[in-house]
């Protein structure tokens, strides 16, 4: 009987031990680790839009209202990018579902309506294969780079214009779709109110 | 057996890969470039050497009973904070390996290192044992993503991260694409296997 102590005994240390080093390196790295996700997502900001000066997050009611409709239900955080006290754009948080994991990108949309750039923040996709998505030659192709925010954009093997990395097509739609979700929280917001609307609150 | 014989062990007679055959999911994953093999492999054998030094260590304490219960939780933790130290203070190596790190969880490598050696050995034994199974590891990967690379994509040694453009051999379009994709993976995997077999049999036929 006392040997079953000693089995319980010892494996609820070692948990305890485990758990408590756990929390002790999760309380110093977390803030770290935090400032630097909070940095590297500035800098994307400014890669994606470029022309604005600064960024404005939309209201939470107006999120939750892009949340609730399915058609632009990826769309985490919308920023209005603003300069000199104008909008000149929107940049646009969204999570798309890839092959192995959820696919975190920006995609920037000029007051102009062009497509000012997409960065993929984080993704856990097949490692070379889809992981290509995050490379210059998917992202920056010229079929993303003269894309239309007034139509959805498809990739190659559904008949749209977009080149899929190769062998990769889940991954690859998976980002077209995020870009897609952009686009029609772009057009939606040309119906709703014409152009500045997030400007209307200062 | 001496140190050095226990690293070529690892290394050779005993390569986790090729001769004991484990971690076969990050292997076939991973093995589509060059620097994918070695990204994951000194990963592993930073894990490695962690993990069963601290098995080790732990060997008279642990239970026979509850062992395996208790190496999963020395290796998860380990894992953990190795990767949440490497987002905290080296986010751009942090960024190149992110991926690898939840692989090494479920590489059976450690566990079956941990439960094979350490949980039977010194510390100094141990952590010689972790070196070099985990160049065993990092060697293997290498070699196949030697050959799945220049057959699948025509490049070697490209490693994007590092903003290293690699080699390309040949021109992209004379690639086969299933030699990164699994097929090739088990294909390659399958010869290489065959090969070092065959090998290794005429090498002892001779002597």
């Amino acid at each position: 009987v006392r040997s079953y102590w000693r089995l319980t005994i010892v494996l609820a240390v070692i948990s305890a031990a485990a758990s408590g080093l756990l929390v002790l390196v999760n309380s110093f790295t977390a803030p770290k680790i935090f400032a630097y996700q909070a940095q590297a997502e500035a800098d994307a900001y400014r890669q994606v839009l470029p022309q604005a000066e600064r960024y404005q997050s939309l209201s939470p009611a107006q999120l939750a209202k892009l949340r609730t409709n399915p058609e632009t239900a990826g769309i985490s955080n919308v920023k209005a990018g603003i300069k000199a006290g104008r909008p000149v754009g929107w940049v646009c948080k969204v999570v798309s579902h890839g092959y192995s994991s959820d696919i975190k990108l920006l995609v920037g949309i000029g007051q102009d309506a062009r497509l000012t750039g997409v960065v993929i923040l984080e993704q856990s996709e097949t490692p070379g294969l889809g992981s290509e998505v995050t490379g210059a030659e998917f992202i920056r192709q010229a079929a993303l780079k003269k894309a239309d925010p007034q139509q959805d954009l498809q990739v190659n093997k559904d008949g749209g214009t977009v080149q899929a990395v190769a062998g990769a097509t889940i991954s690859s739609r998976a980002v077209v779709h995020g870009i897609n979700q952009a686009f029609r929280f772009f057009r939606s917001r040309a119906a709703d109110s014409g152009p500045g609307a997030a400007t209307t609150r200062k | 057996m001496s140190f050095s014989k226990i690293i070529k062990n690892g290394i050779v007679d005993e390569n986790p890969t090729f001769r004991l055959v484990l971690g076969m999911c990050p292997t076939l994953a991973v093995s589509v470039a060059v620097f994918n093999g070695i990204g994951m492999g000194l990963a592993a054998t930073v894990v490695l050497i962690g993990s069963n030094v601290l098995v080790s260590l732990l060997r008279k304490v642990i239970p026979d009973e509850v062992r395996i219960p208790c190496y999963v939780i020395v290796i998860a933790a380990f894992v953990t904070i190795v990767d949440k130290l490497m987002a905290a203070y080296i986010p751009g190596l942090h960024e190149v390996l992110g991926i690898f790190i939840p692989l090494i969880v479920v590489n059976c490598i450690i566990l079956g290192r941990a439960e094979a050696f350490a949980s039977k050995q010194t510390v100094g034994r141990a952590l010689a044992d972790g070196l070099g199974m985990g160049l065993g590891f990092t060697l293997a990967l290498s070699f196949l993503g030697v050959i799945r690379e220049l057959f699948g994509a025509g490049t070697l040694l490209v490693a994007k991260d590092f903003g290293f453009a690699g080699f390309r051999i040949f021109a992209k379009e004379h690639a086969a694409k299933i030699m990164a994709l699994p097929p090739g993976a088990f294909i390659t995997l399958g010869l290489v296997l065959g090969g070092l077999n065959w090998f290794n049999q005429r090498k002892g036929g001779k002597s």
